[in-house]
């Protein structure tokens, strides 16, 4: 069953190499700017010099963004509003649905798809803001810090990024189109009531908390993340099993 | 023994506008089976019932003697569809679409694959999206045939495609038909293939099945009696259709049993006309 579900997966991915290498470049542009802000946020947590930046932008780079990575975003069903009508997602499933392929596999390989894009997106964000970082951002926050602060943010992404999957090939071209703006207009209430009640960013908050606990961070992160991706994985098995697709 | 390959009972789908069933309809091993409609009469949605992409809201449907939702992976291995199902990969060349589709199907033959693409006259390095009307059809009819299935399921596959290929097409589904064991249920609006393809004809109406007959029956038994004059009995018999007027004429479902019963009323017979396939389904959808 894995190795249908790879197979699947793999064959996707590969043709659609316009679409993900797209998001790449978008995914890249938005790690030179997160590379600025990260590095104001830690001289001001951990520096001794004032330091003014735009902590809700890099609340919202984090929050909101990390979880689309799991998402080819820069595809035609995601940039095209006649997806709403086409529902191209669904109509590829019925495809799949009309070819002898069980079930598991079938949600497995979509599961796949959205951990592939991930950690494609998350390699390229990622790799982006380190070598964008200045050198003295270490003396601040050493090595093993930033990655668990990189491990946290992934496990994260993983646990809200797990229900792509699901919105896309479990429900309609309506849906696909709203929940994105519903989960950035409920992570931008988040954002301001956070920092409202906390007095700092989400992000600079977790810096803190990393310093202080660690690896403990990234485990439970990472933990949370692959469960959430199980658990929307099973519930797309179930829906696959029973809506209609044209 | 006859055994059936398709088996439905009280099939039923319900949407806001239309009702489809409840149906029940068999297949029997190697017959082929003619489904006919006007426009919107339910075929694409009954196909699509069969083929699990819909979810009924009743009834059960069993093919090669298992239940679809218990064993679907199984029988579709030996299933062949044809539902316009391709066009989501139109960014796909035909060659990349049948990577794509034969690995699923252990039975796939290569061989039989590249001699119907010839035969189709398919330029396999051609985006799918790119293909006309006609050849992505045959397309999706070479991809149904390849596994070599024991039941086709055709929902209008010769829609667009040129009369040449509809040739090859109608000698493509004859052969395969010629072990005996295999069965076609076929969704068209052109008479020929339902003449010289299939075995029963099954009218399908706003969701329902109006009639379900062997085709030869037709012949026998439909016909146009121009008579000398018509009697109130005639007028009133459960087999006589319709009466028209200048020439005086009727239209009757059961030869035989109307000749007796004119014979009985007096009424001279002027001359005998068997009737065609498309006005048989013409009276009965107008019946139905």
């Amino acid at each position: 069953m894995f190795q249908q579900a790879f197979w699947l997966a793999k064959k996707e991915l590969k043709s659609q190499w316009i679409g993900i290498a797209l998001t790449l470049v978008v995914t890249i542009f938005f790690a030179l700017l997160t590379a600025t802000l990260l590095d104001q946020s830690v001289r001001k947590l951990f520096g001794s010099e004032t330091t003014f930046y735009n902590h809700t932008l890099l609340d919202i780079i984090f929050i909101v963004l990390t979880p689309s990575f799991a998402a080819i975003f820069m595809s035609r069903p995601y940039l095209n509003i006649q997806a709403i009508k086409d529902d191209p997602f669904s109509k590829r499933m019925a495809l799949f649905r009309s070819l002898p392929i069980p079930l598991t596999a079938l949600s497995l390989s979509r599961t796949l798809i959205m951990v592939m894009t991930l950690i494609i997106m998350s390699l390229g964000f990622y790799i982006t803001v380190t070598f964008a970082l200045p050198d003295h951002f270490f003396q601040f926050l050493t090595p093993r810090e930033y990655l668990i602060f990189i491990l946290f943010w992934f496990g994260y992404a993983l646990v809200v990024g797990g229900i792509n999957p699901f919105i896309e090939y479990g429900t309609n071209g309506k849906v696909l189109h709203i929940v994105p703006w519903v989960f950035i207009v409920g992570f931008l209430i988040t954002v301001f009531i956070f920092y409202n009640l906390v007095g700092q960013g989400i992000v600079e908050t977790v810096l803190i908390l990393i310093k202080n606990h660690g690896w403990p961070l990234a485990v439970l992160s990472l933990f949370v993340g692959v469960i959430g991706s199980y658990v929307w994985n099973k519930l797309l098995t179930i829906r696959l099993a029973r809506r209609d697709y044209l | 023994m006859v055994t059936s390959i398709v088996d439905i009972k009280g099939l039923t789908k319900h949407y806001k506008k239309f009702s489809l069933g409840p149906i029940d309809f068999e297949v029997e091993t190697g017959t082929a089976v003619a489904l006919v409609g006007t426009n919107g009469s339910g075929k694409s949605t009954f196909f699509r019932l069969i083929m699990n992409l819909l979810q009924s809201d009743g009834g059960s449907i069993n093919i090669f003697d298992q239940d679809l939702t218990e064993k679907e992976t199984e029988i579709k291995k030996s299933v062949g569809y044809v539902g316009d199902l391709l066009e989501p990969f139109s960014y796909l060349t035909v060659k990349e679409l049948s990577s794509l589709i034969s690995y699923w199907y252990p039975s796939w033959d290569d061989k039989r694959y590249t001699q119907l693409i010839e035969r189709y006259h398919i330029d396999e390095g051609q985006k799918y999206g790119k293909c006309s009307k006609g050849t992505k059809k045959k397309v999706e009819f070479i991809f149904a045939l390849c596994h070599k299935p024991m039941l086709l399921l055709l929902d209008e596959p010769s829609a667009g495609v040129d009369i040449i290929s509809q040739r090859k097409m109608k000698e493509d589904l004859l052969n395969y038909m010629e072990d005996g064991k295999r069965s076609i249920v076929l969704a068209t609006h052109n008479i020929d293939e339902v003449k010289q393809l299939c075995d029963y004809i099954t009218i399908l109406e706003e969701g329902k099945i109006i009639h379900s007959f062997e085709k030869d029956e037709l012949h026998e038994k439909w016909a146009r009696l121009w008579v000398s004059h018509v009697s109130e009995v005639l007028n009133n018999h459960s087999n006589v259709i319709k009466v028209e007027e200048s020439p005086l004429q009727l239209v009757t479902d059961d030869l035989p049993v109307i000749e007796k019963e004119l014979e009985k009323e007096g009424i001279t017979i002027k001359h005998i006309n068997r009737l065609s396939l498309e006005e048989v389904i013409e009276h009965m959808i107008g019946q139905g």
